[in-house]
């Protein structure tokens, strides 16, 4: 009898942990499944395919170990598409920040109108990166864009955008900067919405100027926001693929060939899935040292409340 | 609640209905993959495949627009590694030797032969291409090759004879020269990889040993050779002169430029035809000739560029009749016409000139003409009948690479062009290591 008890009051205890635990686990289940389906699968996948040779349906043929990695390295067509790599995002990220930072500001203004003010500058987010690039394409136009018309009403000369290797780089930067906005925009009008009235009315009433409050109150309770898009700006940015496709295919030069375009290049064009498998590996690497290193030396600057 | 319940039965009467009607009729679904964009793929292809539909009740074809041609095979090459193939797929010339390496599709010389089709009507440069160790793989579908267009207002305004396109590389240079200034250039262009395989089969001069791989697989790339060198010095000349706009790897920039009467001649392929001419409409007149050649070179002809339609194995033989059947009628003689009349594509069949259609079209837009007899005026060697490599789309990438080095990086074509060679006889290498050649 006290034996049953005890039994029932075990197993009563072990539904209390046991329960939470399989619910959780059911709701989990659906992201659980795509993640391992469409992340750490392929992930794995192009683990295992760069240490082999492939033929070009991608089957594995053999085994070559480290020596796909150790081509790598010593290609100095994978050091250039680092250096674009970096310089792409040099010129995205921190710009794209920069500009959003004024653009949210107004949109925070409690003036008739910001609805529509906010609206046209958050809607690159409704905007493809495909079509944005066909757009920007058309407007980088050698002789019949918009952009070259604008250079010729201010009396400078035609720029050949994306087909000289010193501009090409820059023109799908303006291209990605202009698509970033909306999303730098949102998130930075939402963090304004998390800045305290009262923080700013005490600093007015102590004769704190507008430039004052902005960079000692706004920014540092921005600050979280700021390092959230800097963090998945970078990331965005070395994973970047559509613009570079659609407006440049890596060219002129390779002058555009980041390094998520040059594993294309060597799955698609070249049919070296190894290769190709090997670069995207050492791409997961880089981004994961990058976040690390954002979140060790960056973070300690955040102030969350 | 009794509504909803009532709404439901009806559905699934009608839904009993429509698949007990569609079972009566029993037509074969076809699946096909094309990579026809644009104005084509979009409304010549449509009404063309709805004709067909229409005109039978045994098959009916679904077209399925997949992208580039590379981006096709690529889609191709992942269907075959899943097993899930479709019924037709349409391949670019350049990916015949990898089709053929595949090993994933029918032959289709057994079809040919059954069927009522006639070679001897054919293009032979066409058939040809697609006819590898005696075997005609797949069936020639949207055929076209490189042309010169040339605005003949441009022409008139420099003085020149708009009757009297330029030949050779020098007199072109020379033109060009002419029609440039204020805004305009006399000769445009955009990187792509085909310009330059024509211009080394106008030069009778092949693109990679074992006779363009057509005797032996390729081993090694050749297009280093004398006559690569002249095409990109002449493009890096009238680059100096300052006669040559460069769009870079975008076409539809030149389009623009050369369609707004911004540039007096560019290279195009005559499957733009039809569409160039509609988007000039009367701002100006457009003439077309045959590709030049360098001076005292003497003259080989063109390649077939485009396309052709390759039936997967590995469906029922109902399936495969079925498919065969659409090829059969896309073969035909008002098939090949009806192409050539609304994109400029060549007729594959030469009967088609004889139709009253083509006739009245050749008489209105003798540039339709001219691109025939570009052809027809072509030697047959191994270099007109181009390279057959597996690694084509990284050797045109390769050509486009030299092509950039040259125009923006002064480097001197020779040295660019062997850069270019020693890669792809690597990717040659590997690509033969890979199918056990």
């Amino acid at each position: 009898m006290l034996q049953n008890q005890r039994n029932s009051e075990k197993s009563k205890q072990l539904r209390r942990t046991l329960g939470p635990l399989v619910s959780a686990s059911l709701y989990l289940a659906p992201a659980a499944l795509i993640l391992i389906t469409f992340v750490y699968y392929p992930l794995l996948r192009s683990v295992y395919l760069s240490l082999y040779e492939t033929d070009f349906l991608a089957r594995p043929i053999f085994f070559t170990g480290i020596g796909q990695y150790q081509e790598l390295l010593s290609s100095p067509r994978f050091w250039d598409s680092l250096r674009i790599t970096f310089l792409f995002t040099l010129y995205t990220v921190p710009f794209a920040l920069v500009i959003a930072m004024p653009v949210a500001l107004l949109g925070n203004l409690p003036v008739r109108g910001r609805t529509f003010y906010r609206t046209t500058f958050i809607c690159t987010i409704a905007v493809s990166t495909a079509i944005a690039s066909v757009v920007w394409t058309w407007m980088f136009a050698p002789t019949t864009g918009v952009m070259n018309d604008l250079l010729r009403l201010v009396g400078i000369a035609p720029i050949r955008w994306l087909q000289d290797p010193r501009f090409a780089l820059p023109a799908v930067s303006i291209a990605t900067i202009w698509k970033g906005l909306g999303l730098n925009v949102l998130f930075l009008l939402a963090g304004l919405q998390g800045v305290s009235d009262e923080l700013l009315d005490a600093a007015r009433i102590d004769g704190a100027n507008s430039w004052q409050s902005f960079r000692n109150i706004t920014l540092p309770m921005l600050s979280p926001t700021i390092f959230f898009l800097l963090v998945v700006g970078t990331i965005e940015a070395f994973r970047s693929f559509a613009q570079i496709h659609i407006m440049t295919q890596g060219g002129p030069l390779r002058s555009t060939s980041i390094l998520v375009y040059a594993i294309y290049r060597d799955a698609f064009i070249n049919f070296r899935f190894s290769y190709a498998s090997t670069q995207a590996v050492t791409l997961f690497l880089i981004i994961l040292a990058l976040t690390l290193i954002q979140f060790r030396v960056v973070e300690r600057r955040v102030h969350y409340q | 609640m009794k509504n909803i319940r009532y709404l439901g039965t009806v559905l699934l009467v009608v839904m009993l209905l429509t698949a007990l009607s569609g079972l009566g009729q029993a037509r074969v679904q076809i699946e096909f993959w094309h990579a026809l964009g644009g104005h084509i793929g979009r409304d010549v292809l449509v009404e063309f495949i709805d004709d067909f539909n229409d005109s039978q009740d045994e098959v009916y074809v679904e077209p399925i627009y997949q992208g580039s041609y590379l981006d096709v095979l690529n889609q191709y090459r992942l269907a075959v590694q899943a097993g899930d193939t479709p019924n037709l797929v349409h391949v670019y010339e350049i990916g015949t030797r990898l089709m053929i390496d595949l090993d994933s599709t029918v032959p289709l010389q057994a079809y040919f032969d059954a069927s009522d089709l006639e070679s001897e009507y054919m293009v032979d440069n066409v058939l040809s291409y697609y006819t590898i160790d005696d075997q005609l793989y797949s069936m020639p579908f949207n055929t076209s090759n490189a042309i010169l267009y040339y605005n003949k207002d441009m022409f008139r305004e420099a003085g020149l004879d708009p009757e009297n396109p330029p030949t050779t590389f020098e007199e072109l240079r020379e033109y060009a020269a002419l029609m440039t200034g204020d805004g305009k250039y006399g000769f445009g262009n955009y990187n792509f990889g085909w310009y330059f395989e024509q211009l080394m089969a106008v030069q009778n001069a092949e693109y990679v040993n074992n006779n363009n791989g057509r005797t032996a697989p390729a081993t090694e790339a050749v297009f280093n050779s004398e006559a690569g060198v002249r095409i990109l010095q002449w493009f890096k000349d009238m680059v100096d002169d300052g006669s040559y706009l460069d769009t870079g790897r975008d076409g539809s920039a030149l389009r623009a430029a050369f369609v707004g009467g911004n540039v007096g001649m560019r290279i195009g392929s005559t499957g733009g035809f039809a569409s160039t001419y509609a988007d000039i409409g009367d701002r100006f007149e457009m003439g077309a000739a045959f590709l030049p050649a360098p001076e005292g070179v003497e003259r080989g002809g063109v390649i077939i560029g485009g396309g052709s339609i390759w039936m997967p194995k590995d469906h029922p033989e109902e399936k495969l009749e079925a498919a065969w059947k659409f090829l059969e009628h896309l073969a035909s003689v008002e098939s090949t016409a009806f192409w050539h009349v609304n994109t400029g594509y060549f007729p594959v069949d030469r009967r088609a000139t004889d139709l009253p259609e083509v006739q009245t079209l050749h008489d209105e837009f003798p540039a339709f003409r001219t691109a025939i007899d570009q052809l027809e005026a072509s030697q047959q060697t191994y270099a007109t009948q181009g390279a057959v490599i597996g690694v084509f789309p990284e050797a045109r990438e390769a050509i486009q690479e030299a092509y950039e080095q040259v125009l923006l990086a002064n480097t001197d074509p020779q040295l660019a062009l062997d850069e270019a060679a020693m890669e792809v006889s690597a990717a040659i290498r590997r690509y033969n290591i890979q199918m056990g050649f």
